[in-house]
């Protein structure tokens, strides 16, 4: 059976890792991607074998110089035969080769084009440049995690660059469904910025309903929730140095649970915990009666445990844990395995959602670069280089 | 303006994980109805809440993500309400639920039943470990989800005394709402060819477990583990910190620029201030060298954040190609310059409070079909005598008696 969108062609002229992200999902499900390097120089993260293989995969790579009449001529040759175009670039990099919607549509009037700036296409910060991690800091994403004795921890890594890949992905869908039923193509200006910070909206109705005075979600609150509250709730050190349980208990029947497994009476008739309300105006003390008990315990086991009682937990996962033992995503072969080009097997993370009529995807191994060049300029635009 | 969805009716049984999927719906026109139990959704508790005073009508984070929808009440434990959602089913092209609520064995209403009802509707279902696994126990949160499937292990501090750190609030239901909302517009897709809806089972846990950027790369193809370093990237070994404190109080995020071009910017902005030190020596015109120093070039840039403001390092090193940012608290784009200008926030007035309250708006900006607020949160219900009346023709006679009845 085809894949959904086995009829669409992009033509991606996206890198690193933001427009890598949304162009490798519609490569998953089904859409042709070209991925389009110049010819001297690559995708940046191709330095980073492993991040380039996890963004590229099931796309097909060429080479095109657009600075060169000749290669921006195939450009638009391919321009007429694709259905989408998309880019990462800052803003105006596109207009200066004449790519911009306006001349886009011309060459192709259903063509959808999505564009991916920092900050979008005007407004006073638009020729302002960006990773995930600036999005994070200007959008208050950084500064809301971590510690309130601490600086700010922020996202250990660009949850935007994924976000802005998702959201990506999504408004191609959409202008793609709309161009199905109407014949009518479009542009569409994601402003990385707009999208982190469309994503705060509770805490930018905070402030604003309640005020500096009365909001509860200024500050950093650590592991703690915001309202209800549970207690506890946080990370523990289990008996192994930097083995973290994370737990979150809200009701009595869950605490009556939690300190019988834990074998604690004392905790059990402590009266400082003996309601939630009590927990939850000790929660300091509390923290700190729980943290020295499960320090001698292990946290894996601990999880397990407050799990068949039904308390929210479980060990803070890392990428080892993940990989190799953790059993849910076995079951529904989440990890699945694809051959690199020397014919070895190397793991890939399939998308997490299963669809009824449709099968899971075929992976293939990400190109080289300008490995299609053959398949694409001589197969499909009739050329001989 | 067209909508993309103008055609589209989805129903909504759907609390914390889901309601973000809705809220995409919503914002391209699609008529999403929040089906809530008579007593409302559990989201409806969830802070915080205007005036700090919970109440089924004042929850802040109900407010932001249910924008649009319209809500009706219907309990669909009861053999009543349950015939009443199939009567309902007919005329539905999506169904959104996060609660357990479809396939459950004391609910008699499986996926099949809903194809039976209507074979063109597409069922979104949104679990913690995905349906197939749903006779296994795991009870989870937003905090739990991010911990079980890797995003908490990532995100801390370099002091791995102190434990990791959970991101902002709800950030596993946006990962897992955006990976759903993309199975539903594949499925929509595809029901456009065949006629037909399907399934789509999304696991919240597989998706938080793909939404960790380099960490797992790190381990399939060089076997290396990922730690937790302050605001910054994770990584198998210890790099050097880009967040800084700034004369006013504030931090800055930075990063040393790689292209020599940019690098000698930097220099001469230094030099205006006598504090580039040795940094315009001509060994640093050579990467190489630069990478080689990291530490000593930070110590500098420490120090320079630390006498300069966080707003003007941020402009500065924007207009010489530099993506540095300042790390400002959330509310604080309430009032920035560049999002008033693309007129990115809606006003939208609550009735229930009398009061006007700007939204954070679009999460992309389509030239002929644009993301719009329109409407606030329903409060619980508002829609049930249009709803019922126009899609079902139930008289108001008839829904008071199924109040009384609690299944409205």
């Amino acid at each position: 059976m085809n894949l959904p969108l086995s009829d669409i062609r992009v033509l991606d002229l996206t890198w690193v890792v933001s427009g890598p992200q949304a162009s490798r999902l519609l490569a998953d499900f089904g859409a042709e991607i070209l991925k389009i390097e110049r010819p001297t120089v690559g995708d940046p993260v191709r330095a980073n074998h492993g991040m380039f293989v996890y963004f590229n995969r099931n796309k097909k790579a060429i080479q095109i110089d657009l600075n060169d009449p000749e290669g921006l001529n195939t450009f638009k040759e391919l321009l007429l035969i694709s259905d989408v175009v998309m880019e990462n670039f800052s803003s105006g990099i596109m207009a200066r080769w004449g790519l911009d919607y306006q001349g886009m549509s011309q060459i192709n009037p259903s063509i959808v084009y999505l564009s991916m700036p920092g900050f979008g296409h005007d407004g006073p910060y638009k020729d302002y440049q960006s990773n995930g991690p600036t999005i994070q800091a200007i959008s208050g994403q950084t500064y809301i995690c971590g510690d309130p004795d601490q600086g700010p921890a922020g996202w250990g890594y660009s949850y935007m660059d994924h976000t802005a890949g998702y959201l990506g992905a999504s408004a191609v869908l959409q202008a793609l469904y709309h161009r199905n039923n109407t014949g009518e193509g479009q542009f569409i200006d994601l402003a990385q910025y707009e999208a982190a910070t469309s994503l705060m909206g509770t805490y930018l109705l905070d402030y604003e309903v309640n005020g500096e005075d009365n909001a509860t979600t200024l500050k950093r609150t650590a592991n703690k929730g915001i309202n209800p509250s549970a207690a506890p709730q946080g990370v523990y050190e289990g008996k192994t140095t930097d083995t973290w349980i994370a737990l979150s208990i809200t009701t009595d029947q869950q605490w009556e649970s939690f300190t019988r497994i834990l074998r604690s009476e004392n905790l059990k008739n402590d009266k400082r915990f003996i309601t939630f309300d009590t927990r939850l105006d000790n929660s300091e003390q509390l923290d700190i009666v729980i943290s020295s008990i499960i320090k001698e315990l292990d946290v894996i086991q601990l999880a397990k445990q407050l799990q068949q009682e039904n308390i929210p937990a479980s060990h803070v996962q890392d990428t080892v844990t993940r990989a190799e033992k953790d059993i849910h995503l076995k079951k529904r072969n989440h990890i699945t395995e694809v051959e690199d080009e020397d014919g070895r097997l190397v793991r890939v993370d399939s998308i997490p959602f299963k669809m009824q009529n449709i099968p899971d995807p075929d992976y293939t191994y990400a190109p080289q670069h300008g490995e299609h060049n053959t398949y694409v300029f001589n197969e499909i635009l009739g050329k001989y280089l | 303006m067209t909508k993309i969805f103008e055609n589209i009716t989805v129903l909504e049984l759907a609390e914390e994980a889901g309601e973000y999927t809705g809220k995409l719906f919503a914002g391209m026109g699609a008529h999403v109805i929040k089906v809530e139990p008579p007593n409302g959704s559990k989201s409806r508790n969830v802070g915080p809440f205007v005036q700090n005073n919970p109440s089924v009508n004042s929850s802040l984070k109900f407010f932001q993500n249910n924008t649009n929808k319209d809500s009706i009440t219907l309990d669909i434990t009861k053999q009543t309400g349950l015939n009443i959602f199939r009567q309902l089913l007919q005329s539905i092209d999506i169904v959104i639920e996060d609660g357990q609520k479809i396939g459950q064995e004391n609910l008699p209403i499986s996926f099949k039943d809903i194809q039976n009802i209507n074979k063109n509707t597409i069922l979104l279902s949104l679990s913690p470990l995905g349906k197939t696994l749903e006779s296994e126990k795991f009870s989870t949160n937003d905090f739990i989800n991010l911990a079980y499937g890797g995003p908490l292990w990532s995100c801390g501090y370099d002091d791995h005394t102190i434990p990791p750190m959970k991101p902002y609030q709800d950030a596993s239901y946006h990962i897992s709402g955006h990976y759903a909302f993309m199975g539903a517009m594949l499925a929509l897709m595809e029901r456009t060819k065949t006629n037909t809806g399907q399934h789509i089972d999304l696991s919240i846990h597989e998706a938080c477990h793909n939404t960790t950027e380099a960490a797992m790369p790190a381990y399939y193809y060089n076997n290396r583990r990922v730690s937790r370093l302050t605001g910054r990237h994770a990584a198998p070994a210890k790099t050097i910190p880009v967040v800084f404190k700034t004369k006013d109080e504030k931090w800055c995020f930075i990063r040393i620029p790689a292209n020599t071009n940019t690098w000698n910017k930097l220099i001469d902005w230094l030099k205006e201030t006598k504090m580039e030190k040795d940094l315009g020596q001509p060994e640093y015109q050579e990467l190489t060298f630069r990478q080689e120093n990291t530490q000593h070039i930070t110590d500098i840039l420490e120090e320079f954040c630390a006498n300069n403001e966080a707003s003007y390092l941020f402009h500065k090193a924007q207009q010489i190609d530099m993506v540095w940012a300042p790390v400002v608290a959330p509310y604080e784009s309430l009032t920035n310059e560049h999002l008033d200008k693309r007129n990115y926030f809606t006003e939208i007035y609550h009735p229930e409070l009398d009061k006007t309250i700007k939204y954070p708006g679009r999460p992309y900006l389509f030239s002929k079909t644009p993301f719009e607020i329109t409407s606030p949160a329903p409060s619980l219900g508002k829609d049930n005598y249009r709803i019922y009346g126009n899609l079902l023709g139930l008289s108001k006679e008839n829904l008071t008696i199924l109040k009384q009845a609690h299944v409205v």
